[in-house]
């Protein structure tokens, strides 16, 4: 038998156990352990060689982006054989009654929320403010470098961790409720919008569960990121003309 | 920022609010079941509502 078939065979067979019960959250502590500081490490090596400043390089981000997500396929390859996870069925399909409208819908409620939570967390913490601003301190960003990054790899990979292995594990082991508000606080303080992103984590978790498909989550995230790529292109300034 | 912007924003805010709380909650799951990977096994429903370590009834 060739060995695709058996692969193919392999990955369409229905789980007979739960790998959730036994997949256990903190092994991902493991793959950050490894992450972690190859990232950093490779992030410094590339600062050294290109003299951009910290916090405000795409450069920078793409790097350690890459290496997270890079390792975290690595680990999720992993896990999905020693736990008998069927990564076809953690994607799933759209289910059929399912209006694609709804993600173009979501995905403007969750930019229209976004920048008025950031000001509220301005006005209250002044330590937010002062951090907004020295990420924000950059050149104008590479249009193509935002695009790989924050549209195709970030929308694949926080989906995948966030809403694929937390949501299921978090519920599984505590409650449906635990499972879509520990993912999405853990995803939120991950971003510089705090509140919002926390809000649009909770909202991908619903709208996965709404959807019955990884892959609609994955395209709302995208089109949210696609959105603020070009916003962000937009309101840059120009590199003048010598 | 001008007041008027401040209203906008504001408004902008309430109503996205609105929108995504009517969502999540007509669409909230209710039980671990509507979870997509258990929904989609069929066979792991009956395992998943049993705390660790204990085999289902």
């Amino acid at each position: 038998m060739a060995p695709q078939c058996h692969l193919r065979r392999r990955l369409d067979r229905p789980s007979s156990t739960n790998p959730f019960a036994s997949l256990r959250a903190r092994s991902l502590l493991v793959w950050l352990a490894v992450a972690v500081p190859i990232a950093i490490v490779t992030g410094l090596i590339v600062m050294a060689y290109t003299e951009i400043e910290p916090f405000a390089s795409e450069g920078l981000m793409v790097t350690v982006e890459l290496w997270l997500a890079g390792t975290f396929v690595a680990w999720l390859a992993f896990v999905a054989g020693r736990h008998r996870l069927n990564l076809l069925q953690l994607f799933g399909s759209p289910s059929k009654g399912f209006n694609w409208w709804t993600v173009p819908v979501v995905v403007a409620a969750s930019m229209a929320f976004s920048p008025g939570s950031g000001l509220v967390l301005a006005y209250y913490l002044p330590w937010y403010r002062e951090y907004v601003a020295l990420t924000n301190g950059g050149g104008p960003p590479r249009l193509a470098v935002l695009m790989v990054t924050l549209v195709v790899v970030a929308p694949v990979f926080e989906e995948l961790l966030f809403r694929g292995i937390l949501l299921h594990r978090l519920a599984h082991r505590w409650s449906v409720a635990g499972g879509v508000l520990a993912p999405s606080i853990v995803f939120g303080a991950l971003h510089l919008d705090i509140v919002g992103a926390t809000v649009f984590g909770i909202v991908m978790c619903v709208l996965y569960v709404h959807a019955g498909s990884l892959l609609v989550p994955i395209a709302a995230h995208a089109l949210n990121n696609l959105v603020s790529v070009l916003l962000i292109a937009a309101a840059s300034p120009r590199p003048s003309r010598p | 920022m001008t007041d008027t912007s401040l209203a906008i924003e504001a408004f902008l805010m309430g109503a996205s609010g609105m929108l995504i709380a009517l969502y999540l909650a007509r669409n909230w799951p209710r039980s671990k079941r509507q979870l997509p990977y258990f929904r989609n096994s069929g066979t792991v429903a009956a395992s998943i509502l049993e705390p660790e370590g204990q085999a289902p009834a």
